[in-house]
């Protein structure tokens, strides 16, 4: 666990002493984030990799999400954050006969198609869908999750999916059921449960709308301080002159 | 003041110091202070603005790796003839010598007039440090790029040269010789880079990648 | 005491001869015991400076094309190595520089600093609030997204109500029938020169204030202090100390409470076929919007609009009363409170829908705005003059 003092005192060192240009882009390392409830490591001798819970969520927007959504604010090199490996971020790309400076547009040729394809509703951009959905977060978490058997008595269309935390048509959901247990080994050893992988896309989505979010609270935490030290030194200068001057 | 304690500094007492020295008051040092702790705020906020000017890390990963490997087919080039083809953003002229071409290159009165004629400055790989200045006599490749301030000569002849075929740069005058080789007295320096190529066979040159020297590349030639 | 200066100093004055007379009079500047109030004017410099400055670094950036100025904007918070501070610094700048900008006002108001000799300071500030608020709205268009091209919309329509050559006005003004890319082109230049100009009209606003010297809130009071300080140290310090504090809103709001910053439809792309649920404007405009909605006729709406900042001008004329301080003026006293709820009604009105209520409340804050300075103000003065006391009253200039 990464120390959130250890940080700070770095962005105020540099903030001080300006040792440092990379302050940013230091300050894009991965941030302490809350470990799910549900993550169980593998009892194996190999270190695995650490991924945090928006990189995981990146392989299910990969291998899931982007083959009904786009994500046209976003361009496929921007995932270099969560992906450091530029040639897999390009491969993905071509896949999609796409390169690393385009928007990860859908993958229907037109409106007409994607609603074809999905009963009627066209599958939403995801660019900053965790700021404009309605409940947020914690709405589309909930709702990854929420699929649930059709209950007795209720009769579903076809291309039409019960889920009880679905905002849209009365619980008779137009998405297919995205996640499955176990469709993706993450490298890291994390089991691919559903709540687990909601849990992960919904960071991935939020970091998708607002990919500084740490960075931000990080930099306003060192400016304050700085802010705080240089206030403390000019009080005491001002209320030396008022009694001098 | 000074030159007092200087006067005696075998015997630096605190006694002394306190005579002779200001000490600092408390309003010097917080004014100091403030002003230290403000000017390196001020550089502070400087750096995301000066880091804004940085290239995006996307772009410096896609070109990166943007295909550096270029096949281009010569079939098509008759003697005598040439063309230019774009590689890496760059203008590369590829021209196909007759063989009254290839003799005029190693004209005694044509070495004569050049700066580096044996060329013995890296612009070249060295499987092209030969009298023709290329991998094979009867094709030459060039990247047409001035090595004075970056302008793209002309494929053109130039009058005092024996030899048809050169490069005359429009900027400032440059003259280059049918091999690239720049003629003494020019403002350019060196003669035309020889891009890293190597034949697929016998038509077809693959510009990027030198089977020769397979650590030569646009990024080790003299000029940069 | 002369050879000590040493000899770049003097190298430099012989050349530049102005340089010390302007930083001896700027150190010595004669300061009448003012309050804190007195040092937004350096908070608003700084502001100003900072949103200067991103601005500049953002329009590297910004592409003025309808096609790409939306994901221009995109870029700069996602791809441009730390565009995303520079563009919040920029939009979280906006508020901080009007919230500011409308204390120092209210300052001025209440305690007439807008009275003689400082009529000129107090217009030139005015030009700069009108200024100010352009290029706030033409800066508000550059993004393009819902908020942006509604909001443009809706205003520059406003322009459509001027009998007889209302529709020509717009159509020459947005250089095509409807808000498209030459107007935002236009908006682009007018919303990067506006800061050039701002930062000239804030030098004249300056050289203003150091002809006339600061007024002084004490002179109206029982113990008037006519002492003075020299502007340095202190009052250098004490200005540092309030753009401290001004410095640490302004990071809290960037770097910890953004979501108050963007409005959520515009991170949608402008459509001109589809109008979003409810326009509201940035509340740093929304009072004159809200006065825009609480007139039913288009034309009485923007000349109320446009009057309400007229009055404003008129002022130095409106209270010819010898007294400046609103503290020992007791009707002046209750008429700027009333003002300044008034204001703050009009601000939460323009942000919500118009509801018969906020219509309503807007109507009434309007009537306060201008009885105010058109009635209370000049009575006021009127029944000061009437009872002046000629020999312990008025400031001397």
């Amino acid at each position: 666990m990464r120390s959130c003092f250890r940080q700070t005192g770095i962005a105020f060192l540099a903030a001080l002493s300006l040792t440092s240009i990379s302050i940013t882009t230091r300050a894009e390392s991965p941030a302490p984030e809350q470990a799910p409830a549900t993550q169980t490591t593998a009892p194996t001798a190999d270190p695995l990799p650490i991924m945090r819970p928006e990189e995981r969520g990146l392989m299910i927007f990969q291998q899931v999400c982007s083959s009904c959504h786009s994500m046209e604010r976003a361009h496929y090199g921007d995932m270099i954050a969560l992906q450091p490996s530029a040639t897999a971020l390009q491969h993905w790309a071509q896949q999609r006969h796409a390169g690393l400076e385009s928007p990860i547009a859908s993958p229907y040729p037109s409106v007409a198609v994607g609603k074809a394809n999905n009963g009627g509703d066209y599958p939403p951009d995801l660019s900053h869908i965790a700021r404009t959905i309605r409940g947020g977060p914690d709405y589309i978490r909930q709702m990854l999750a929420g699929y649930r058997p059709v209950p007795p008595g209720v009769t579903l269309a076809p291309n039409t999916y019960y889920n009880p935390i679905a905002l849209t048509h009365h619980h008779k959901f137009k998405m297919r059921p995205p996640l499955h247990e176990g469709m993706i080994a993450f490298p890291d050893g994390t089991k691919a449960t559903i709540p687990q992988m909601a849990n992960d896309v919904t960071a991935f989505l939020q970091w998708a709308d607002d990919s500084h979010r740490h960075t931000r609270q990080f930099i306003g935490t060192a400016v304050l301080l700085y802010l705080a030290l240089l206030g403390g030194v000019l009080l005491a200068l001002w209320r030396l002159l008022k009694r001098t001057t | 003041m000074t030159q007092k304690h200087d006067a005696n500094p075998a015997h630096p007492s605190l006694n002394d110091e306190d005579s002779l020295l200001p000490r600092p008051t408390r309003r010097t040092v917080l004014t100091a202070g403030s002003l230290a702790l403000g000017g390196a705020g001020a550089c502070t906020l400087a750096v995301p603005f000066l880091d804004s000017l940085r290239r995006t890390q996307a772009s410096s990963a896609s070109s990166t790796q943007e295909q550096a490997i270029m096949d281009v087919s010569v079939q098509d080039l008759e003697p005598g003839a040439h063309k230019v083809v774009v590689w890496q953003g760059m203008p590369v002229a590829i021209q196909r010598r007759t063989p009254e071409m290839i003799r005029a290159l190693e004209d005694p009165a044509l070495l004569a007039q050049l700066l580096d004629p044996q060329s013995r400055i890296r612009q070249q790989p060295r499987e092209a440090e030969n009298a023709h200045r290329s991998l094979r006599p009867d094709y030459g490749v060039y990247v047409t790029i001035c090595t004075h301030l970056g302008c793209v000569p002309d494929y053109k002849n130039i009058a005092s040269l024996p030899a048809s075929g050169g490069f005359f740069c429009p900027c400032h005058g440059s003259q280059f010789d049918g091999a690239g080789r720049v003629l003494r007295n020019m403002p350019a320096p060196y003669n035309l880079p020889v891009p890293p190529l190597h034949f697929v066979d016998d038509h077809t040159i693959r510009l990027g990648e030198s089977t020769l020297s397979p650590h030569y590349s646009m990024n080790s030639i003299q000029q940069l | 005491m002369k050879d000590s200066i040493p000899p770049t100093r003097n190298w430099l004055d012989t050349r530049l001869p102005f340089l010390r007379p302007f930083w001896q009079h700027m150190a010595h500047f004669p300061m009448p015991p003012v309050n804190l109030l007195w040092t937004i004017g350096a908070c608003l410099i700084v502001a100003f400076g900072l949103m200067f400055v991103s601005g500049l670094f953002l329009s590297l950036h910004y592409q003025p094309d309808l096609s790409l100025a939306f994901d221009s904007v995109e870029a700069i918070e996602r791809r441009v190595p730390s565009g995303w501070l520079i563009r919040s610094i920029h939009t979280g700048g906006v508020s901080m520089l009007f919230a500011a900008l409308y204390l120092h006002v209210g300052r001025g108001l209440w305690y007439g600093s807008y009275k003689a000799p400082r009529e000129i300071v107090w217009l030139s500030g005015l030009l700069l609030m009108l200024l100010f608020m352009t290029t706030a709205f033409a800066g508000y268009v550059l993004p393009w997204g819902q908020m942006s091209y509604w909001g443009a919309t809706v205003i520059t329509h406003a322009v459509e109500a001027i009998p007889g050559i209302g529709h020509g006005l717009l159509v020459y003004l947005l250089g095509e029938d409807t808000l498209g890319g030459i107007a935002l082109h236009r908006f682009f230049i007018l919303h990067f020169t506006l800061g050039f100009i701002i930062a000239a009209i804030i030098g004249l606003h300056i050289l203003c204030l150091h002809g006339t010297g600061s007024s002084n809130p004490t002179l109206d009071s029982p113990h008037p202090d006519r002492s003075t300080r020299p502007f340095a140290p202190f009052y250098v310090v004490k200005d540092c100390l309030a753009v401290c504090v001004f410095l640490a809103l302004f990071a809290v709001l960037i770097f910890f409470l953004p979501e108050l910053l963007g409005k959520l439809d515009n991170i949608i792309p402008a459509n001109p076929l589809k109008t979003p649920a409810d326009i509201t404007p940035e509340w740093y405009l929304a009072p004159w919007f809200a006065m825009l909605r609480a007139i039913p006729s288009r034309l009485g709406g923007l000349i109320a609009a446009a009057s309400s900042l007229l009055v404003l001008f008129l002022l130095p004329w409106l209270d010819r009363s010898p007294r400046h301080n609103a503290t020992y003026r007791p009707l002046v006293r209750l008429g700027m409170g009333l003002f300044f709820i008034a204001f703050i009604t009009l601000i939460l009105a323009g942000m919500h829908g118009a509801t018969p209520l906020w219509v309503w409340l807007s109507r009434g804050s309007m009537l306060v705005w201008f009885l105010t300075f058109l009635v209370l103000l000049p009575l006021a003065a009127y029944r000061e003059r009437q009872t002046r006391d000629a020999s312990t009253q008025g400031e001397t200039p």
